[in-house]
């Protein structure tokens, strides 16, 4: 893994995330406004990119405490095991993300479905992909700006130095 | 500015002078040196030792100068023999393989002086040659040792000061040293070797006379002379009837010191060091040559620290002072100076420093592991520097460093001696604890991390970045790792 692809990836993904965004639409079934199903939508964009923030930071955090120099190592080997907890902070972030969308699906007032209806039709949408993709975009930058923290001195920046 | 001289005698002046390397490397001596080892067997273990370590020390020191903004000195940055090459650093003897009845023209002298010399010479005295030294016949070493000295000092003072730039160690020493008086902050001279010895023995005495007739008339009082003198501190095993025996050491020191006690041979200031006990130094009898290689020892250290008493305070030439240092065991309170030149923090964090590059990052420069590192990329930033990893610069940086390490190692194994505590050197826990009190469970990654952290290295080549650098790591990393008693120290 180089600080390329782990770029390519972030930026990828939130590019994916605000086309899908703009360009798909929700899920149109009879007896359910669609005014509720936006609504809910846009709601799932902000809190699965906080999510994604959330998990980034505590992942950033995590890593200064779990990932450790050791002789005889490369520095790309080194930076690829940094990058890799990025990544894994970001599939955590998008599992989480994932749940909670499916979780307050089921409590979303879209009557007369049931709620196990409620989740199917909220993730049977395109735009169920573009909340994970929030969140797994949000998850990668935020812990790349961890790793810029002063206290981090940069050490595990995926960052460049300014 | 005062110019600071150091002429070491003999093997124990070498070792010495190898101490006083160590102090200038660690920045306990930061005022620059001219260095000048003088010993007749160029071939000795001792003295070689020594020259290897001056010589790659100047190597490492021409890449790292202090920070021209803060005036933070890195590791190496005082300079020893600036401006001079390697071959400053040693005079031997240009005819080594001639007798000595043929350097004082026996055959040459008149009935009445062969007879005196006859009394003063045996057989063997006569036919001896020097490729080995003068083994520790100081009867012999001190005449040719004076007439070598004599020779060469009255070609410097018929001399101009240009004549500096010819190759020979000692003219170039001397004939410094001159020019050093004439500037307003004159010169300070140390001179050591041992008193039990052939080559110190010989020299220390002959010293401040010669210079009379090196320096200008008025020019002495610029120039502020001491010696220190080293008392037997080691011993050997017994060799052959003809051989030089440690056990008559206390006696030839007994002797010279009856003589400095009767004779004012013209230093200042005289310092005399040396050891309750003496060790066994070498597993044999050893006659000159590399094998004649002794196991370092405190002592050096304190003829070293001795030393940076002298620059740093040089006597006033009118009031007599005695300055006494010792104990029960030898702990860093206990040597002397030790407060002012913060040799403790100073040793220790060298010995951090050599450890972490001699025996980790060394082999990771050399195979290029450390491309796409941070501190890599901050090292080439701005200034377009680079470090390729097998620069030659950093192999005398490995080498002198496993050296210091070898010499802290025999250091600590002197019984009574609670300086160092360096054990398992391949391993990553010996990184806290080159000195007892150090607490650091991850020492590898949090000096990684420190090199990584540093900012705002000014050295103009990629070596002296990485040794600043590594400078600063090391000793913020020291700071943690020693918190018991860094602050005390």
């Amino acid at each position: 893994m180089t600080k390329l692809m782990y770029w390519v990836i972030a930026i990828g993904a939130l590019l994916f995330g605000i086309a899908g965004a703009v360009m798909l639409q929700p899920p149109q079934p009879e007896n359910v406004e669609i005014r509720l199903l936006e609504e809910f939508y846009r709601s799932q964009y902000v809190v699965s990119s906080m999510i994604g923030l959330l998990v980034g930071l505590g992942f950033g955090w995590l890593a200064t405490q779990r990932i450790r120099h050791k002789p005889e190592d490369r520095g790309a080997d080194f930076n690829s095991r940094v990058m890799s907890w990025g990544l894994a902070s970001a599939a955590i972030a998008t599992v989480t993300a994932g749940f909670t969308a499916a979780t307050m699906a089921s409590l979303s007032p879209f009557d007369p479905f049931a709620p196990t209806e409620k989740v199917m039709l909220v993730i049977g949408s395109g735009l169920f992909v573009v909340i994970l993709a929030f969140a797994f975009a949000m998850a990668l930058f935020a812990f790349a700006a961890y790793s810029r923290f002063p206290q981090w001195g940069g050490r595990y920046a995926i960052l460049r130095r300014i | 500015m005062t110019q600071n001289f150091v002429m070491g005698f003999g093997g124990t002046g070498a070792r010495c002078m190898e101490a006083l390397a160590y102090l200038a490397a660690s920045r306990s001596i930061t005022e620059p040196l001219h260095m000048l080892v003088v010993d007749p067997d160029e071939t000795n273990g001792n003295v070689v030792q020594c020259l290897d370590q001056l010589r790659r020390y100047q190597s490492i020191q021409q890449h790292v100068a202090p920070n021209r903004e803060s005036g933070a000195r890195p590791f190496f940055s005082t300079p020893l023999n600036a401006d001079l090459g390697s071959e400053s650093f040693l005079w031997a003897n240009p005819q080594p393989n001639t007798a000595f009845q043929e350097l004082i023209e026996y055959t040459a002298q008149p009935e009445d002086t062969r007879a005196l010399l006859d009394l003063l010479f045996d057989e063997s005295d006569l036919k001896l040659t020097f490729e080995k030294g003068y083994i520790g016949r100081a009867h012999i070493g001190s005449i040719d040792l004076l007439r070598t000295l004599e020779t060469q000092i009255r070609t410097i003072a018929s001399s101009s000061d240009d004549d500096r730039a010819r190759p020979d160690a000692m003219r170039s020493f001397f004939s410094t040293l001159r020019a050093a008086t004439q500037q307003p902050g004159g010169a300070h001279l140390l001179v050591v070797g041992s008193v039990f010895g052939g080559t110190g023995a010989s020299g220390l005495p002959a010293i401040p006379s010669l210079l009379q007739s090196v320096l200008l008339s008025g020019l002495q009082k610029k120039l502020t002379i001491a010696c220190i003198q080293v008392a037997p501190y080691f011993s050997f095993p017994q060799g052959r009837a003809e051989d030089p025996d440690s056990a008559l050491h206390p006696l030839a020191t007994q002797a010279a010191l009856y003589h400095y006690s009767l004779t004012d041979v013209g230093y200042d200031r005289v310092y005399l060091v040396g050891a309750p006990t003496r060790e066994e130094s070498n597993s044999g009898n050893v006659v000159g040559g590399g094998a004649q290689r002794n196991v370092a020892h405190y002592v050096e250290l304190a003829a070293g620290l001795a030393a940076a008493h002298f620059f740093a305070e040089p006597p006033d030439k009118e009031t007599p002072e005695v300055f006494a240092c010792g104990g029960l065991s030898v702990r860093w309170d206990s040597l002397p100076y030790q407060r002012a030149t913060d040799v403790r923090k100073n040793l220790v964090a060298l010995g951090t420093f050599c450890l972490l590059h001699a025996q980790f990052l060394a082999g990771s420069l050399d195979k290029r592991r450390h491309l796409e590192t941070k501190w890599m990329s901050d090292l080439r930033s701005a200034r377009g520097r680079e470090l390729g990893g097998q620069e030659r610069e950093l192999r005398d940086l490995r080498d002198f460093a496993k050296r210091y390490l070898d010499w802290a190692t025999e250091i600590q194994r002197i019984s009574d001696v609670e300086l160092f505590t360096l054990r398992e050197l391949e391993s990553v826990s010996a990184l806290s604890s080159v000195a007892a009190g150090g607490r650091s469970r991850e020492p590898y990654h949090e000096l990684i991390t420190n090199l990584n952290m540093t900012r705002d290295v000014d050295q103009n080549s990629g070596a002296g970045w990485y040794v600043d650098a590594l400078t600063r790591a090391t000793v913020d990393f020291c700071r943690s790792n020693y918190a018991a008693w860094w602050s005390r120290a």
